[in-house]
């Protein structure tokens, strides 16, 4: 026996295409029991059957071809292994479930590091018990969603382990009748359920990225689940739930991030069992449509720690009722509107949820259209001011955090990277937030229908008002792709609130078109293309580090050390921000808006609050952007600003457009006006002044130079009249007038 | 001769709008959209898929036919038709006097393991060919019950 194994185990079997006395199969049937088979490179045709333990490996990627019949391979013997291979081209019926690799009664399947393609089901185990599953591909046929397979699927299997594997357009990955599964590290997108859990008990959910897909995770029927650190992205269908719980007990959520799903988890009938506990921790969940969707009967889900930050509504039940037999003790909410005077970082009054809408909505589901539209804001302010109903109370945390709670979502990484202790933000997000939320820009398969062919954004008869006064009035503009475009004006010319409606944040008349996305229509689409610089951050209490890491946190990246190197951060990591100087700040505002590096850039007054020297270094960053093949769009009242950076400038005045120049031509033709400072030895200071008047320039002292105003294109020649009377300038300022 | 063509597709229009008018129909699915009234899954597999309409008119959808027995069970609403597809031609059936099969290697997507067939020989011809045992609604509505006890596993 002993003899026979060792045999086995020396048993090398090389196996190359094209061999005309042996087939891979006949190979197969071959070998024996144990023995490792090493198959070359090319094309092998199938259906091939592993009925003993073997160990299959791959040279060069050789492919097993199914040649559509049927299931491509099928194991059927413990202690398998497959690894390296090309499977592809099962059969097409679902009625016999055709799967690219069948382990079936076969304990102890190693499948690594194969790349299934063309195939109507994946990975498929049926009473495999113990099962690793690494770092496989697999991409689904290119059929309706109703006519795929599962990308993976476990059928009375436990004890497997799933580790590093990336599926795209699957149906579904199916953990069935399955106990004590780990699943770690894997990437599943496009498909229906991300991972779909029934009758499973005991299983790990750690570090998985899960987008794109109808439900994350949905979990049915199971008790003892622990999901940690996995990422929800983009769950956007009718039912698209992040992570969604039916009838089970016994759960642990924590340290995930939940981003921009339809609603973030959902909870029907969980806890099942009273008393069994559910509870989640420090998840961060932000920019959902709900926080959490919760059926009126769920009671007993305790929430601690977690980030709720600005969904748009934090939490909601499906039907009448509250949320009020939960625990929602000590999160951060986003939209709390209290205080902490004795600063122990505990909210001085309970957070309470509450919408108007929501309750009216319930009553008459018709009322589901007005979702989201001007109606529904209009019909809320006027609740909340003439109180003709009274708003029902959702959820009550009676110690709402005043800042973020200390530990980090545990990055999909495995990246532990934590943000600690966060300030409140809410009017930074309010501001620039949407600017991060892009996914990294996809090419839209119909750019080329929707715009005019070469511009990157594209605005057409936009209109704005507030109250009586047109802040912009019928504007046109074409960005191109890699150009530096000014938008020049006095204040209140309506720059500002030109940006603000390219980035969404103000509801406007008129088409904007961002990459040929409408703002409007698929505004999420369009603002990944765009990173924000506004003119002023406000950061509150956070200190560099923190601020860097909670917008990664948000986007799903990692905060890139050699990017805050070269911004000129690394030192100022642990300053809070507000004690920084404007540069670095501005600084920082650009770091931020370049996460995620969008095409598009835009900086309202990007040096309205910077030093001459900052402002120089600024500028310099800019270009070195451009000539990346940045485009920029930006607001500027700074002559400087706009000669050193813009390619063309747009002439704003009462919110339109009067004339498209090139920045050379701007000073002559507004007529521009700059106030110089110039600094001058004091003993000099009355000498100066006296040469100046004597050519024709009226002069203001203060104190340790003169301050006077000249056309913006002849800044140099006082200077010049003073040389030749022998002062020396020591320094010059210099600001447009308005 | 045209006449008579004429009047056989008024009266066909005829016969048409008074048998829509008499009863509840099936109710449209809208598949990869709409969940299932039970389980909050969207329904995807029309073999499987079921509904029912009420009294009232209020229809409810399924992805499993177990789930809608499960579910009338919960809710005891008052229903006029229990609606099946027959699971080889997928045209929908009346539970009521539809064959099921109930099989483990049956895959629904609850796991019922449950497929509806309109004549009680196509019925015993796939539970001989894939094992199972042939049922009647009644029996169904008695017998059917979650497939895996998760809960009292350890």
């Amino acid at each position: 026996m002993m003899l026979r194994l060792a045999l086995a185990l020396w048993t090398l079997i090389v196996v190359v295409p094209g061999d005309p006395d042996r087939t891979l199969q006949e190979a197969i049937a071959a070998a024996p029991p144990g023995a490792t088979l090493e198959v070359h490179g090319g094309v092998y045709h199938g259906p091939f059957l592993i009925d003993k333990p073997l160990t299959l490996i791959g040279v060069n990627r050789p492919v097993l071809d199914g040649q559509g019949q049927g299931t491509v391979l099928r194991i059927r013997a413990p202690h398998v292994t497959v690894r390296g291979f090309v499977i592809r081209n099962s059969g097409r019926s679902l009625e016999h479930e055709d799967a690219g690799i069948l382990a079936e009664g076969a304990a102890g399947v190693t499948l690594e590091d194969n790349h299934l393609e063309d195939v109507l089901f994946g990975i498929y185990l049926k009473d495999a018990p113990g099962a690793h599953i690494r770092n496989n591909r697999v991409i689904g046929l290119d059929v309706p969603e109703a006519e795929r397979g599962d990308a993976i699927r476990l059928w009375y299997s436990p004890d497997a382990r799933i580790e590093g594997n990336r599926t795209r357009r699957g149906r579904d990955v199916i953990i069935w009748f399955s106990d004590r599964s780990l699943l770690r590290g894997n990437q599943f997108e496009g498909g229906r359920y991300g991972i779909h859990y029934m009758y499973c008990n005991g299983s790990q959910v750690e570090g998985n990225v899960l987008r794109g897909n109808f439900v994350g995770v949905f979990v049915m029927y199971s008790r003892g689940l622990a999901l940690r650190g996995n990422r929800f992205l983009h769950q956007r269908g009718p039912s698209g739930y992040g992570l969604a719980f039916k009838d089970s007990d016994d759960v642990r959520v924590e340290g995930n991030l939940f981003l921009d799903n339809t609603a973030a988890i959902f909870l029907d009938n969980t806890p099942r069992e009273e008393g069994s506990p559910v509870r989640f921790e420090r998840n961060l969940i932000a920019y959902n449509g709900i926080g959490v969707l919760a059926l009126p009967m769920v009671r007993g889900v305790t929430f601690r720690e977690n980030v709720f930050w600005e969904n748009e509504q934090q939490a909601a039940t499906q039907g009448e009722g509250s949320l009020m037999a939960s625990d929602w003790r000590g999160n951060f909410w986003s939209d709390y509107a209290g205080f902490d005077a004795d600063g122990d970082g505990i909210g001085d009054v309970p957070y309470r949820s509450r919408r108007v809408f929501e309750s009216l909505m319930d009553q008459a589901p018709p009322l589901r259209l007005f979702w989201g539209t001007p109606a529904m804001q209009a019909l809320e302010s006027a609740a909340i001011l003439v109180p003709f109903f009274e708003p029902q109370i959702r959820l009550e945390d009676p110690a709402p955090r005043i800042r973020p709670p200390a530990q980090a979502p545990v990055k999909a990484t495995g990246d532990a990277g934590g943000w600690i202790g966060l300030g409140l933000g809410g009017i930074l997000l309010a501001a620039i937030g949407w600017g991060w939320l892009r996914r990294p820009p996809r090419p839209s398969r119909d750019v080329g229908e929707r715009t005019t062919p070469e511009a990157i954004l594209e605005v057409r008869g936009l209109r704005k008002r507030f109250g009586e006064t047109w802040a912009v009035r019928g504007l046109d503009l074409i960005v191109r792709p890699g150009e530096a475009v000014a938008l020049w004006g006095p204040n209140g010319a309506g720059k500002t609130t030109v940006l603000r409606c390219i980035l969404g944040l103000l509801d406007c008349e008129g088409t904007i078109r961002v990459a040929g996305r409408d703002v409007r229509k698929e505004g999420r689409a369009a603002r990944q293309w765009i990173g924000y610089v506004p003119q002023e951050l406000a950061f509150y209490n956070w200190t560099v580090a923190e601020t860097l890491q909670f917008f990664a946190a948000l986007r799903g990246v990692r905060v890139d050390p050699t990017k805050v190197e070269a911004l000129g951060l690394t030192p100022y990591q642990d300053h809070p921000v507000r004690t920084l100087s404007g540069g670095l700040k501005q600084r920082l505002a650009l770091a931020l808006a370049l996460m995620g590096d969008p095409p598009i850039l835009l900086l309202d007054e990007p040096t309205a609050n910077l030093d001459l020297t900052a402002r120089t270094e600024w500028l310099s960053r800019l270009r070195e952007l451009k000539a990346r093949g940045k485009t920029l769009l930006f607001s500027s009242h700074r002559l400087e600003e706009v000669q050193g950076l813009a390619d063309r400038v747009v002439v704003m005045q009462d919110g339109q457009v009067v004339a498209e120049i090139s920045p050379e031509a701007l000073g002559e033709a507004a007529g521009l006006r700059a106030r110089l400072r110039l600094s001058l030895p004091p003993m000099e200071l009355e000498r100066a002044r006296q040469v100046l008047e004597a050519s024709g320039y009226r002069t203001a002292s203060n104190g340790h130079g003169l301050i006077l105003t000249v056309p913006a294109d002849r800044k140099l020649v006082p200077v010049h009249r003073l040389w030749e009377a022998g002062i020396s300038v020591q320094d010059m300022e210099w600001e447009l007038e308005e | 001769m045209r006449w008579s063509v004429r009047l056989l597709v008024l009266l066909w229009l005829g016969v048409a709008a008074c048998t829509r008018a008499s009863g509840p129909r099936p109710p449209d699915i809208a598949y990869g959209k709409d969940p299932c009234a039970e389980c909050g899954m969207i329904i995807s597999d029309p073999r499987f898929a079921a509904a029912y309409v009420t009294r009232d008119g209020q229809a409810r959808l399924f992805d499993d036919i177990g789930d809608m027995v499960v579910y009338h069970r919960k809710h005891s609403e008052d229903v006029a038709v229990f609606y099946v597809h027959d699971y080889e031609t997928r045209a929908w059936i009346d539970a009521t006097h539809a064959f099921f099969v109930s099989s483990p290697r049956v895959h629904s997507p609850m796991g019922y393991g449950l497929a509806a067939f309109s004549d009680r020989s196509r019925a015993e011809a796939f539970a001989r060919e894939h094992g199972g045992e042939v049922k009647d609604w009644a029996r169904l509505l008695q017998e059917t019950q979650p497939p895996h006890g998760a809960h009292s596993h350890p």
